[in-house]
């Protein structure tokens, strides 16, 4: 069967071939996983939404009665602690008390914060399943260093495909098919290719960003960046912070400052004080306010925001007095670039355009996914793998390492599986030549 | 090495995602809920069968105390306590007692309270009965009271 390209494949096309070979066939699937989830999670704010209904919706009455007894009313509700209270940015929403009952899961309580009514109670809502598949954490904490390795895999996936595209002389299969007949293996070829051409940039940028949240790589860079003091500023009262070690994770305070909780010395909380508080200083909803789970530990008020510039963190005592103001502002650049991947790669910053760009994104993967998938199948021998046949020759290899090395030095989890694949393929080689020959 | 018969095997773990995420709770409709803390019954005077018995009553969506009940007593009356013109007046709750939700109701010394009437043998401090409260709302909640002067009730729970 004839390739639709016209130039010979040179030695070094053929090694680059295999290579993106191997790499989809590994990583394809996860990258249609985190396409699908991704993609899902794009839309979470209304999936969640309009999951909640009716409980979320209420009607909304003249004036809020006593936060203390929206508090109140969901502990009693879901019988725990409760630990943090989501408000929300429009008055036809359910105030969500989260509250934390002794088997230490958590649970949403809606309350209708015009009379304290409980509507009622939920668990994890359906966008965090869509995240923890997403980041594989849902099938146990260590599979998350696989996000990693093909997070890395994807960026050599782009690269090699980018060699491979390469016009070459050719016409077709550029930026537009060249051929309109998917009974044929170049069509599949050309929607491969004019695909990758397209959306490649923004894969890599959300393997890349998506890197952050990972296990080794991520939390190596981010403790780094964190420990020179570019993060989120330590201040307002350095002394008082402390590494939450036994505190769980407040809710919103952003990547770069997450663990880190501010001590207040005030024990008593009077949550509608804290309110005003963040009223008076114009902190807009919807917020989350964390509720100390030790008496000295300080209040939050954090503003789940969607653009990295919004982003801010209000502290107070347990009488609402202020402790820190933390803004945007006063971020280190690390920070600023790192919270604003985030929210890129979460499809917020920009708003719908930026949406749109990233569910382009994700259909562009799931239709590179199908058209390997039919290329591969075309042209199958039967009873075995069809991998692209490994040619000889230095400079061949010379070409893969280029494209391949210094990701791997980037990203060493990537590297590490890439040298076990390189072993593997050494191997499988050894073992078929004498059959071969 | 890996060996693929289909195309179709590249999305088995697609399908496996999809199941998971099928499993997401839904959010549920919360029952009426009411928490009792901190109840107790003076123990008993000498010679006289009647005592009274407090508590903090919370309820997770608005509710009523409708009747309490205790097999030791004759009757059990839910009592207000009212100051009119300088004048504190007792008086049974014919309706119940209102709880609003997410307030903590108290029942204590000098206010509301639940009167024990006619009982059968006299409290002692130190001991426990079970009363039984029935909510307009909630269902039927069976407590624990312990017997004891208001100086030694139990310490609060709540969270104010």
């Amino acid at each position: 069967m004839s390739g639709a390209t016209n130039a010979p494949l040179s030695g070094a096309y053929r090694v680059v071939w295999r290579w993106h070979f191997y790499a989809g066939l590994l990583v394809l699937p996860f990258l249609m996983m985190l396409a699908l989830t991704g993609g899902l999670y794009l839309f979470a704010s209304e999936i969640d939404d309009l999951a909640a209904r009716p409980l979320n919706v209420v009607t909304p009455g003249p004036e809020r009665v006593s936060a203390d007894r929206w508090v109140a009313a969901a502990r009693v509700a879901a019988d725990g602690q409760p630990v943090a209270v989501r408000v929300p940015d429009r008055p036809d929403r359910a105030v969500q008390v989260v509250v934390q009952p002794e088997d230490g899961s958590r649970r949403a309580v809606f309350v209708n914060p015009y009379d304290g009514q409980v509507s009622g109670v939920a668990g994890a809502p359906l966008s965090d399943t869509f995240k923890r598949i997403h980041s594989l954490e849902i099938f146990g904490g260590g599979l998350n260093v696989v996000i990693e390795i093909v997070a890395g895999w994807a960026i050599i996936l782009v690269a090699t495909g980018v060699f491979l595209w390469w016009p070459r002389g050719r016409k077709g299969g550029v930026v537009s098919l060249s051929t309109r007949d998917p009974a044929r293996r170049p069509f599949w070829r050309d929607l491969h290719a004019v695909t990758g051409i397209f959306a490649g940039g923004v894969i890599v940028f959300l393997a890349a960003t998506g890197m952050l949240w990972s296990a080794v790589w991520g939390d190596q860079v981010m403790g780094t960046l964190r420990a020179a003091g570019l993060g989120r500023p330590p201040a307002p009262a350095a002394q008082n912070w402390e590494h939450a070690h036994h505190a769980p994770t407040p809710e919103g305070l952003g990547w770069t400052m997450q663990g880190s909780v501010l001590s207040a010395p005030e024990s008593r909380l009077d949550l509608d004080a804290v309110l005003a508080t963040a009223a008076a200083r114009q902190v807009a909803a919807p917020f989350t306010v964390n509720l100390p789970s030790r008496p000295d530990e300080a209040v939050s008020v954090a503003v789940r925001n969607t653009r990295v510039e919004d982003s801010r963190t209000l502290y107070t005592d347990g009488t609402g007095r202020l402790l820190g103001d933390i803004r945007y502002e006063q971020y280190g650049w690390a920070a600023r670039m790192f919270e604003w991947s985030i929210f890129t790669h979460q499809g917020t910053q920009y708003g719908t355009i930026n949406r749109i760009v990233m569910l382009l994104a994700c259909l562009a993967v799931w239709m590179m996914g199908i058209s390997a998938m039919v290329m591969w199948w075309k042209r199958r021998p039967t009873g075995r793998l069809a991998a692209p046949v490994a040619p000889p020759g230095p400079r061949a290899r010379a070409a893969v390492l280029g494209i391949v090395l210094p990701l791997a030095i980037l990203y060493p989890l990537t590297g590490l599986s890439l040298l076990a694949a390189v072993a593997v393929d050494r191997l499988w080689r050894l073992v078929r030549r004498p059959a071969a020959a | 090495m890996i060996r693929l018969s289909r195309p179709a095997a590249v999305l088995a773990p697609l399908g496996l995602a999809l199941a998971v995420s099928a499993c997401g709770q839904p959010a549920a409709e919360a029952p009426a809920v009411v928490e009792v803390t901190d109840a107790f019954c003076r123990p008993t005077q000498a010679g006289r069968a009647v005592t009274g018995c407090y508590m903090t009553l919370t309820a997770s969506r608005n509710d009523r105390l409708v009747s309490a009940a205790f097999a030791g007593a004759e009757r059990v009356e839910i009592h207000e306590m009212t100051t009119t013109d300088g004048m504190m007046r007792m008086a049974e709750l014919p309706d119940g007692l209102p709880l609003p939700a997410g307030e903590a109701v108290q029942l204590k010394p000098g206010g509301n309270h639940i009167m024990l009437l006619g009982l059968t043998q006299p409290l002692a401090e130190g001991e426990r009965l079970s009363m039984s409260l029935t909510f307009e709302q909630a269902v039927p909640y069976e407590v624990n009271v312990v017997i004891a002067q208001p100086a030694a009730s139990p310490a609060s729970h709540s969270a104010h």
